[in-house]
């Protein structure tokens, strides 16, 4: 990232390939929508590029990236222009849907998988941020602009609700990085 | 090819056009103390020509320094606070931009209370609506150096709650603007000091408020038309 600020646009190439798998998981678990997370996700690059001055080593670049693909996200969704074009796709749950990786039998999966997509937008982003990507509920606040404290209640509301949703299969606690 | 490697040259070619380095923004609260000390070293040149408040003896030197400090230090806070929502994955909570913004408000309301009961300097009578002009146009224009700047940096961010940034913002930039206009004005009848002082705080966050809706509305326009094309 520090050769990135410096004018190196190759090192552009080993961000991009760091990056995207997690941002583009991330802006999955957003929109819900395969389609728009896609198109999100080239803002999100395009975005990182002009707001490249905003990163301040030696933070940890995750939490940064993140942050600017909320900003895409929201600013997205405030628009309001893809929703059209996409409405095809609304309600079905897309397969890349990511999951805690603690709570892996593969039968139990899918069913996760459609509980995390029954919760509230707000409680779905803290578990995934937390239990996926395993940002801390600090760099979470951060993120979001709420306090450590609200992020951590959304997180364990929303592992609430996973154990109401599908039963006690569901384990909570733990980074899965 | 992949649709992954289309997407990839497409940002390469995009990312190509503008190539420059850039040096990465310093801390936000590092801006913040220095957009209020900057403020305060370059206007109390201007303060010289206006002389020191009439009641400076009565009030006493800590009395009239100390407080303008204490407000400079909150302007600083707040502005840095605002600066901090500019930065992804730094933004400070809504809990904590609230409590910044209350505070910031109660300590110019105990400093002019504390003020008037150590050294009672009231309007003169008939006087009123003069002195209110003269003390609300003043420190808006006080503060106003520091509002422009705040907004130069703030642009150069990356915006996410743009209420937070202009509550925060311009409630410090307004209060940098009291605590240098208050080395100056002598009258603390709180009557006074709520209308007019208070009042050209309050006005900097609104028009901080209205700014910053007309610049969010301008920027969703320009997010529907880039998305369009």
């Amino acid at each position: 990232m520090v050769s990135y600020q410096a004018g190196d646009l190759t090192a552009f190439d080993e961000l991009y390939r760091r990056l995207q798998p997690g941002l583009k998981r991330y802006l999955l678990s957003l929109t819900l929508n395969a389609h728009r997370a896609e198109d999100l996700l080239q803002e999100t690059f395009l975005q990182l590029h002009r707001s490249r001055h905003t990163y301040a080593p030696p933070r940890p670049v995750e939490p940064w990236a993140f942050g600017v693909a909320r900003h895409v996200f929201l600013m997205d969704r405030r628009a309001g222009a893809r929703r059209q074009r996409h409405e095809a796709d609304a309600g079905e749950v897309p397969p890349e849907l990511p999951v805690p990786a603690r709570d892996g039998q593969v039968a139990h999966r899918d069913q996760l998988r459609r509980a995390i997509a029954e919760l509230t937008p707000e409680r779905r982003e803290s578990l995934l941020l937390h239990h996926v990507w395993g940002f801390s509920f600090k760099e979470i606040g951060g993120m979001l602009g709420i306090r450590e404290g609200a992020a951590k209640v959304r997180a364990h509301r929303a592992m609430e609700s996973l154990r109401t949703l599908i039963g006690p299969t569901v384990s909570g606690g733990g980074d899965a990085r | 090819m992949p649709v992954d490697d289309l997407r990839l040259g497409a940002l390469r070619a995009a990312i190509a056009r503008d190539p420059s380095p850039v040096r990465p923004r310093r801390p936000a609260r590092g801006l913040g103390a220095a957009l209020a000390v900057t403020a305060a070293a370059a206007l109390a040149v201007l303060w010289r020509a206006f002389g020191l408040r009439a009641d400076y003896q009565a009030l006493g030197g800590l009395w009239v320094w100390i407080p303008s400090a204490v407000e400079l230090l909150a302007a600083a806070g707040l502005l840095g606070l605002a600066l901090r929502e500019t930065i992804p994955a730094r933004r400070p909570s809504l809990a904590a931009v609230a409590a910044a913004v209350g505070a910031g408000g109660a300590l110019q309301l105990a400093i002019s209370w504390a003020s008037f009961a150590r050294s009672p300097v009231t309007v003169p009578a008939g006087q009123e609506a003069r002195l209110w002009l003269v003390c609300f146009s003043l420190e808006l224009a006080l503060a106003l150096p520091v509002a422009l700047a705040a907004v130069v940096l703030v642009r150069r961010g990356l915006v996410g709650g743009p209420w937070r940034v202009a509550v925060a913002g311009g409630l410090g930039a307004g209060l940098a603007g009291d605590a240098l206009w208050r080395l100056h004005c002598p009258y603390s009848d709180l009557a006074h000091v709520l209308t007019a002082h208070g009042g050209a705080v309050l006005t900097l966050a609104l028009l901080a408020l209205a700014g910053a809706f007309v610049w969010d509305r301008r920027r969703l326009r320009a997010w529907r038309q880039a998305v369009a094309r």
